[in-house]
């Protein structure tokens, strides 16, 4: 610049006037070259200098000259300042050529190191997202895009899938998720063209890709580029990136994206490489961990929780199911299921082999299945899938195990999958490991099944072989019956055998069956326990739907409706015996443990029933032969033809006979039968009383009577029909009847029925021959019986006709008499007593016995008695009266060594005379205790000795000593000499010294045998007691009842009754006294009063108030007391009056 | 009188039975005690054991409470059960020949009729 001043000359000085404006002009003109350049410069300063010489100078060359100097000054400045311009625009060049170049270096640097920052971050990302995120980041920050996404190709090519998006709004990230690769937008492109593809401005990208106007306001409209994906020369997808506004993209820009692209395909490629080396590795360790928990898995369970915690994640399907084949082979049962929800669940429970599904066809098939899309899932099932969420793909792989397929398992999956060899290797490996540990399981299972089953068999065994033989058919029946039903888990059930006439099949045992169901039924019928027993095939029913059709009516006592059913037929021996059912109310299948099991039950029970009926018929015969031999031994020692019926009524019906049982008999004429009927109660045999019925009539018994044959009748309606009349009496002894004909010596003499209760089954041939062997024996011994009893009866009578039971009451003596008939035999009619009061004050004794039995013996006896009683009343010498009863017997039949002992007694001198004809000594029981045998005057029997004297002897009875005659019945011992005999009878009397005289005749009577062949007569006399009253006023109190009974005892203690008698004595009393305390003193007292006496052998007792009775009423117990007195005192009398009552009874003495 | 009682009624209640021991005698004076005591405890068990074997005398008037005994134990669904042995001879003989022994259920002995109520179960 040129600076040329120009001073303007003021007047003072010439210098200062010119020099000032001329240096002046040089500052400026130097100045405006300076800062214009020289041209500029040089002009101002011409112009200016000129101005001056002009002006200032005057034209002076001065002023040219200082013009020039000016232009000069100006042209030299502006030239240097020029040169110093252009050195510095030079340097401003180079300069801005270096900033340039330093920008493009620090640029080129700033995209290095973004690379390689880019490139760090990418070596440490190990998924695509991080390589999406570092890319994205680096994009953003190197490029300063607003936007960026990474897009990978789909498997097969046609799309891309968004792995990363960022800066884009969220909306649009998601409609782009994916896309065909022909969308027409910058991706494409850059796909296609495998290169860098950039748009600088929203115009170029709308142009280009009119497709982005469609995207609305949210899309960043500006700049664009995209660039592949590049992992070697495999493209893996694209980058996009977005920009806000416009943008030029250099090379450098460009082929920045290419190397980020690369890096980024590279990255990605080795993120996924990583990725599925550690899926790999997880997978690995996943199936690792999977074998292991199956190795440990030992039931279906734990295989299930092992699937849904481990396979089905390992697998990544959406749903799958492990399934194990049926053990009928038939169906696949649900192990595990997952993703199908619990309906979907149910229906998948149990898929039949034969279904569509695929698992079925799997199974089918013995091969894996693999649908990798939709379509080939559709083409072949079109209804798997679909329903379950539109899985995109599926697999299904069998589980194969030693014995086959065993299983399946199967998975859906929500994409389309390639199966490729390491989808396929993992899922067979999958597979082995559930089929070993689901094989495992099963047999696990079976094996504890059939340890469980093998262990109650042997529980079983050893129950019945414990089981006491003595247990019945029953018990056995029910143990057996338990022990199935409850391993088998039946609902219901029943052991049955066959009864004995093969015709009915007999329910043993049963278990939850209705009440009332039929305990027997014929054995034709249908059902499974009678179709097991006649087929002697095992009935097995699996299906409620089987059981319908087989059994369409049901069956007798498993019941209309059944699930599962199982028969199994019982033999014992190669026979069939039974059968077991059992009724189940859930259908199942039974394996073949089961099966065996329940055979081995049957075995068992075949045995056991059979071991328990041969005890139980073993028992009965025992029985029989026991009941027989009681009844032959009964018999044997029955005497008359009530001894006989009861015996045999009795074994009719004791030990498991009937409940009652009658015998009916023909008399003598044939015309009617005497029926006695029996019946057992409480133990003991009641009889009832007998009743007639005609010979013709029309009931059972006679029937059964005339036509000799026996009659079963089995029920109230076979009676009703076929005996119609029969008697009530005999119906009310029992339901059903068998009745047998009684015969002896080959003809009908009766009948015997046994009864049994409603319902029982006809007798078994065993007892009905054990009932006939009853008839049998009871027709011997009934005849036996009748023989005795017409002789004895006839022996009898005469007898009592002979030798009153009851002597005349005697004045003189005490007396009391015994007789006592044998036991045993028909020995009956020798001995007799009698005693005859002498006009001359004496008193005759005589006690004889006849040798000799039956009729002819009480003929005998009966005249030689007589002709006793004629000699005593004369002669007053026993020796004499043997002498002509010798005569006598010589002549009288059956009088023959018969034997007597005759005394004549002088009870005002107490002398006693006596002789004794063969007979045992009289006996002596003295007041002092003691006592003694009157052994003089003794002879032979009679009939021996005629007219040869016979002795006689002279005692003197003390007073109060008591005289005892008697036969040898009561002395005679079958195993003991009659001296002990003696003995016996004199220490006897010596312990009843002093006792009423019935007491000592009853306790003498008490040496006898029990059992005796001879009969025994005794007569006690003893001194005459004096007349003793007793005599009691008391108030009319029960309280005063005690003391009389008691004094009452005391008195009749003394009068020689029997201990029977004088209770009821004392009963009667009371009860009289009783009586009138009752009644006799209403609203006031009063007296009763007691007086007994005894006299003439009679003892009289009065008992009488004052009062004024009430008529007892009908339920007054008082009238039950009157009636009980007239039962126990035959002799009684009541007198009522207006001023009181008296009862008066009385008893015989003797 | 002395002050002795003329009868003494022992009760023995027991799970399924009420046991009475009847021991001397019963006539007009107690008979009336005897069918109160009685009465009071028919229906305390199912079953009840009247035990006679110590029992000397008894007549109408100890019948008569017997049988309204019997009466009401059926009524009320007991089971009446005499224990009559054959040394009592007083009683049997009274029982036998009013016909009783067909109407009452007689057990032989305590341990007869204490079987029969075991065994009912």
């Amino acid at each position: 610049m040129g600076v040329s001043v120009a001073l303007s000359a003021t007047e003072p000085s010439p210098f200062t006037s010119r020099g000032v404006p001329g240096a002046l002009g040089v500052m400026v003109s130097v100045i405006v070259a300076l800062l214009a350049g020289p041209l500029a410069g040089v002009v101002v300063a011409l112009v200016g200098g000129l101005a001056f010489a002009i002006l200032v100078a005057d034209t002076e060359l001065g002023g040219f000259v200082a013009a020039g100097v000016w232009a000069l000054s100006a042209l030299l400045s502006g030239m240097i300042a020029d040169r110093f311009r252009a050195a510095g625009r030079e340097r401003d060049v180079a300069h801005a050529a270096e900033r340039h170049a330093r920008q493009a270096a620090e640029s080129e640097s700033q995209r290095l190191s973004n690379l390689q920052a880019l490139t760090a971050r990418l070596a440490t990302a190990s998924t695509v997202p991080e390589v999406g995120d570092a890319l994205v980041d680096s994009v953003t920050s190197a490029l300063g895009a607003t936007a960026a996404g990474i897009a990978r190709l789909s498997a097969d090519g046609r799309e891309f899938v968004t792995i990363v998006a960022r800066g884009f709004a969220p909306g649009l990230i998601e409609r782009w998720s994916r896309f065909p690769v022909d969308t027409p937008v910058i991706l494409a492109d850059a796909l296609s063209r495998r290169s860098v593809v950039t748009v600088s401005d929203a115009a170029e990208a709308l142009e280009r890709y009119p497709m982005l106007a469609t995207l609305g306001p949210e899309y960043p409209l500006g700049a664009q580029a995209a660039a592949p994906l590049l992992a070697g020369e495999t493209i893996l997808g694209v980058i996009g990136i977005n920009f806000d506004r416009a943008r030029r993209f250099t090379p450098e820009d460009e082929a920045l994206l290419l190397a980020i692209g690369r890096q980024c395909g590279q990255a990605i490629e080795r993120a996924r490489l990583f990725e599925a080396e550690r899926r790999g590795r997880e997978r690995a360790l996943r199936l690792r961990e999977l074998a292991s928990a199956l190795a440990a898995a030992s039931t279906p369970g734990e295989i299930a929780d092992i699937a849904s915690d481990r396979v089905y994640p390992l697998l990544g399907g959406r749903t799958g199911i492990v399934g194990a084949v049926s053990m009928d082979g038939e169906a696949i049962e649900l192990v595990s299921e997952e993703g199908f929800g619990s309906e979907g669940a149910e229906s998948i429970e149990r898929i039949p082999l034969s279904s569509g599904r695929p698992e079925a066809e799997v199974v089918r098939t013995d091969g894996p299945l693999f649908l990798g899309s939709p379509e080939a899932m559709r083409s072949r099932y079109p209804d798997v899938g679909q329903p379950e969420g539109g899985d995109q793909a599926w697999a299904g792989v069998p589980l194969r195990a030693s014995g086959g397929t065993i299983g399946v398992l199967s998975v859906s999956y929500a994409e389309a999958q390639t199966f490729e060899d390491r989808e396929i290797g993992e899922l067979e490996t999958v597979a082995d490991q559930l089929a070993l540990a689901l094989e495992r399981s099963m047999l696990q299972r079976s094996r504890d099944e059939a340890v469980r089953l093998e262990a109650r068999v042997e529980r079983v065994k050893a129950v019945s072989e414990a089981m006491n033989p003595k247990l019945g058919v029953y018990e056995v029946a029910t143990a057996i019956l338990a022990e199935a039903a409850e391993a088998l888990g039946a609902a219901a059930g029943g052991l049955g055998t066959v009864t004995a006439d093969g015709r009915n099949f007999e329910f043993m045992s049963t278990v939850g069956v209705v009440e009332g169901t039929a305990a027997r039924v014929p054995v034709e019928t249908r059902g499974p326990n009678t179709d097991a027993f006649r087929t002697g095939k095992v009935v097995r029913i699996e299906h409620a739907e089987d059981w319908r059709r087989e059994y369409p009516k049901g069956s007798p006592l498993l019941g209309a409706d059944a699930e599962a059913v199982l028969g199994v037929p019982i033999s014992a021996a190669g026979r069939r015996i039974g059968a077991i059912g059992l009724r189940f109310d859930r259908e199942r299948s039974f394996s073949p443990d089961e099966l065996r099991f329940v055979g081995a039950l049957a075995e068992e029970a075949g045995e056991a029933l059979e071991r328990a009926r041969l005890f139980e018929a073993e028992q009965r015969a025992l029985k029989r032969a026991a009941r027989l031999q009681d009844v032959t031994a009964r018999l044997s020692r029955a005497v008359t033809t009530e001894d006989a019926a009861r015996a045999i009524l009795r074994a009719a019906t004791g030990g498991g006979g009937g409940e009652a049982a009658a015998i009916a008999l023909a008399d003598d004429e044939g015309r009617s039968l005497r029926v006695i009927p029996g019946q057992m109660s409480r133990g003991t045999l009641r009889l009832r009383p007998p009743f007639d019925l005609p010979v013709t009539d029309h009931g059972a018994l006679a029937h059964v009577y005339r036509s000799g044959r026996a009659q079963w009748v089995e029920s109230e309606a076979a009676w009703t029909d076929r005996f119609a009349e029969d008697l009530e009496t005999l119906r009310v002894l029992g339901t059903c009847m068998y009745a047998v004909p009684i015969v002896a010596r080959g003809e009908p003499i009766g009948a015997l029925a046994v009864f049994f209760g409603e319902g029982s089954p006809e007798p078994s041939s065993q007892d009905a021959e054990l009932i006939r062997s009853f008839a049998q024996q009871a027709g011997v011994a009934l005849e036996r019986a009748r023989t005795y009893e017409v002789e004895h009866e006839a022996a009898v009578t005469l007898q009592r006709n002979l030798m009153p039971e009851h002597l005349a009451p005697e004045p003189r003596v005490e007396v009391v008499s015994r007789y006592l008939p044998a036991t045993r035999g028909v020995h009956v009619g020798g001995d007799w007593y009698d005693l005859v009061d002498r006009p001359d004050g004496a008193v005759a004794l005589a006690v004889g016995d006849i040798a000799g039995h039956g009729l002819p013996a009480a003929a005998a006896m009966g005249q030689v008695r007589s002709a006793w009683r004629a000699l005593a009343l004369s002669s007053s010498d026993p020796a004499a009266i043997l002498g002509s009863l010798d005569r006598f017997a010589a002549g009288v039949e059956g009088a023959f060594f018969s034997t007597i002992l005759t005394m004549l007694f002088d009870p005002s001198t107490n002398e006693l005379r006596y002789a004794s004809a063969g007979h045992p000594p009289a006996l002596v029981i003295d007041a002092d205790r003691t006592s003694h045998l009157l052994e003089g005057g003794r002879s032979v029997p009679l009939g021996l000795t005629f007219d040869l004297p016979r002795p006689q002897a002279l005692e003197v009875l003390m007073p109060g000593a008591v005289l005892v005659l008697y036969t040898d019945g009561l002395i005679e011992r079958r195993d003991e000499s009659l001296d002990e005999g003696l003995r016996r009878l004199g220490d006897a009397g010596v312990r009843v010294a002093g006792a009423p005289l019935a007491e000592v005749a009853d306790a003498l009577l008490g040496l006898v045998a029990e059992d005796r062949h001879d009969d025994v007569a005794l007569l006690a006399v003893g001194p005459k007691l004096p007349a003793e009253v007793f005599r009691r006023i008391f108030p009319a109190d029960a309280e005063q009842l005690a003391a009389m009974r008691s004094e009452l005892r005391a008195w009749l203690d003394r009068s020689g009754l029997s201990p029977e008698t004088k209770e009821d004595v004392v009963l009667a009393c009371t009860e009289a006294a009783a009586n009138a305390i009752e009644h006799a003193y209403i609203g006031r007292d009063g007296d009763i009063r007691v007086v007994g006496e005894s006299e003439n052998g009679w003892l009289k007792i009065e008992v009488s108030d004052d009062g004024r009775w009430r008529d007892p009423r009908p339920d007054d117990s008082r009238g039950r007391g009157l009636d009980l007195v007239r039962t126990l005192i035959g002799d009684i009398d009541v007198e009522r009056g207006e001023r009181g009552t008296t009862v008066r009874m009385r008893v015989g003495v003797t | 009188m002395t002050g002795r009682e003329l009868a003494t009624f022992e009760f023995e209640p027991r799970e399924r039975a009420t046991v009475v021991r009847i021991r001397g005698e019963v006539d007009l004076s107690n008979a009336e005690r005897l069918h109160d005591e009685l009465s009071s405890r028919v229906g305390e068990a199912p079953w009840l054991v009247l035990d006679l074997s110590g029992c000397d005398y008894l007549d109408s008037a100890g019948l008569s409470v017997i049988v309204m005994i019997h009466a009401r134990s059926r009524a009320r669904g007991v089971r009446l059960r005499i224990v009559v042995p054959t040394s009592a001879a007083t009683v049997d003989r009274v029982l036998a020949i009013t016909g009783m022994d067909g109407v009452l259920q007689v057990d032989r002995s305590i341990d007869e009729a204490l079987a029969l109520v075991d065994a009912a179960g």
